[in-house]
């Protein structure tokens, strides 16, 4: 038979079971005392932001009360100072550091228990001070955190290690702020990813400019201030180029060039920038201008160079072509672009049909000779209306595009006649 | 000095949680009082000042800029107030109710009479009763002030800390 336990030792189970439970609820205690730094004897010489002993007591105590928000700036500290230490030293720990630090900054910042026990303290250091500093920073404390990562992404950028500010980038981009915030945190990355571009554009650096831009577009897309500068630096590059010498290096530069420009062109807030449309009717006035002379070049070659001559010239009217029509609705009758433009369509149109005609003495298999000569007698018609289109009512060519019109029209009819007599058999 | 710019970029990426003003100038963050806060710096700058590595912090001697620098911040309410943002606050255990409570223990088995009167039933009754308020009245963390504060601590020109 066990015998009943004493009342002085169940006080005493009582008494322990009450102590361990402070204990239980004592891992802040223990999380401070884990910060502390100690020299050799053991005697406290400073505090430190975060140990891993620290971190793990205070995740504890969160866990045990989340609606602490001692423990959770506690828990912001820590995990802040550690995420630095880790990104310094180059430790891939440090992404998820500083993810644990926003989220508990975060709790800081929302929890109004906190900022208004701070204004207390504030109050009594200083009877009547402003409180407008704290609430500011209290508003501001999470573009203050993110503007750190902006300033990581300068210092990699600088050191030529642009990549490992990727992961900064994303927490800008995946923040939950207001649009105004982000906007100033997009200009900050803008800024610091494209540093070095006015040097580079300066020096002739060109290439090296460029890739910096398209680095940050690659990221944001849409954003009006890189696409201009991406404008602006190629227009710098396109200048030095000679059509007759660096044809193909212009043509390298329009396929890069192409995108950024088009995005720049619809963009729908390209009126709220004043240099943008300048920037690109400069870009696509030079690319129109080698590209015409270019084109213009090669046709007049191409009557002794043949096909080869040809095609160089068509690939550089096509050039012309994708410029002209983009700026085309907002360059003024009359304008010099404009003008090469129309004069660009009328060529491009003569050489197809120079093309239709040589497709048409196709005798191994004349069916698909005249098919394909209709097919460029079809867009030829088609460039000369675009070119009428774009001449107005006053321009100088309209008698050379009526003059072109009616004999491509013409052959067309005769192919399209010659392919129906050759269906019907009546011809072989 | 500006109290709201960056307290996290100050001109460099440098971790600035390990040079906070309060690092610095060897100063509590607790503390308030004027007088004192005056006294602590005083003492850190003549620290630095006659033996130059007597005061490090992550392996760095503190300077006497430093220090300088720290004692405008704390000095400033506001930028002290904001400081106190980089720098946790000081954490105690909650033992002063285990203490009250073993206290009023002792004291019942005194008042019984323990060690004469085998009989005490009053204190079973009494002991569930004192371990449950002393559950549920332990406070939460000030978050500004520190440790489980019974009291705001007094405003400038009164009690010490």
């Amino acid at each position: 038979m066990t015998s009943k336990p004493s009342p002085g030792s169940l006080l005493i189970d009582q008494a322990i079971a009450a102590v361990d439970d402070a204990q239980a609820r004592s891992h802040p205690y223990r999380g401070w005392e884990a910060l502390q730094a100690r020299d050799a004897d053991g005697n406290v010489i400073g505090l430190l932001p975060y140990t891993e002993s620290a971190l793990k007591d205070f995740e504890a105590a969160h866990r045990w009360n989340p609606e602490d928000v001692g423990v959770a700036h506690h828990l912001a500290i820590a995990h802040h100072a550690q995420a630095w230490d880790l990104e310094l030293s180059g430790d891939s720990r440090a992404a998820l550091a500083w993810k644990s630090a926003l989220k508990y900054w975060r709790v800081v910042q929302n929890s109004s228990e906190f900022w208004v026990a701070l204004e207390a303290k504030l109050g009594t250091c200083s009877p009547g001070a402003d409180l407008g500093p704290i609430r500011e920073a209290r508003a501001n404390l999470m573009e203050q955190l993110l503007a750190v990562h902006v300033e990581f992404i300068r210092h990699y950028c600088e050191l030529g290690e642009a990549q490992r500010g990727n992961f900064h980038i994303a927490i800008i981009q995946e923040a939950q702020i207001s649009p105004a915030v982000k906007k100033r945190l997009t200009q900050g990355v803008f800024a610091a990813m494209t540093a070095s571009v006015a040097e580079a554009k300066t020096s002739g650096h060109h290439d090296s400019a460029l890739v910096s831009i398209e680095r940050f577009l690659a990221l944001f897309s849409d954003y009006l201030p890189a696409l201009r500068m991406h404008v602006e630096v190629t227009h710098a590059w396109l200048s030095t180029l000679s059509w007759q010498h660096e044809w193909e290096s212009i043509q390298q530069l329009h396929h890069r060039a192409s995108a950024p420009a088009a995005a720049l062109a619809g963009h729908q807030a390209l009126e709220s920038d004043p240099l943008a449309w300048p920037a690109l009717e400069e870009l696509t006035f030079e690319f129109i201008l080698r590209g015409f002379e270019r084109g213009w070049s090669r046709f007049q070659d191409g009557e002794s160079g043949g096909a080869i001559r040809r095609d160089e010239a068509k690939a550089a009217l096509e050039v012309v072509h994708h410029w002209g029509r983009q700026a085309a609705p907002r360059l003024p009758a009359g304008s010099q672009a404009l003008d090469a433009l129309v004069g660009s369509l009328v060529v491009h149109g003569e050489l197809l049909r120079q093309e239709a005609h040589e497709s048409c003495r196709n005798v191994t298999d004349p069916r698909r000779g005249l098919t394909a000569a209709r097919t460029l007698l079809e867009k030829a018609v088609q460039e000369v209306d675009e070119a009428g289109r774009f001449a107005g009512v006053n321009s100088d060519h309209l008698e050379q595009i009526d003059g072109l019109r009616s004999v491509v029209q013409g052959e067309l009819a005769s192919v399209q006649a010659q392919i129906t007599r050759l269906d019907m058999g009546w011809i072989r | 000095m500006d109290p709201v710019s960056n307290l996290w970029l100050r001109g460099s990426l440098v971790n600035p949680y390990y040079r906070t003003a309060f690092r610095v100038a060897r100063v509590p963050r607790e503390v308030v009082r004027h007088r004192t806060l005056v006294q602590l710096v005083s003492q850190t700058r003549q620290l630095v000042e006659t033996d130059p590595k007597a005061h490090s912090i992550g392996g760095l001697p503190v300077t006497s800029s430093e220090v300088n620098t720290a004692q405008q911040t704390l000095m400033d309410p506001q930028a002290r107030i904001l400081e106190e943002l980089l720098e946790h606050a000081t954490e105690k255990l909650p033992l002063e109710a285990i203490r009250k409570l073993a206290q009023e223990v002792a004291q019942a088995m005194d008042a019984e009479g323990a060690l004469s009167n085998p009989d005490i039933k009053p204190l079973e009754l009494l002991a569930p009763t004192l371990i449950r308020e002393f559950l549920t009245a332990v406070p939460g963390t000030g978050p500004s002030f520190g440790a489980v504060e019974l009291e705001t601590p007094p405003p400038f020109g009164q009690e010490e800390e």
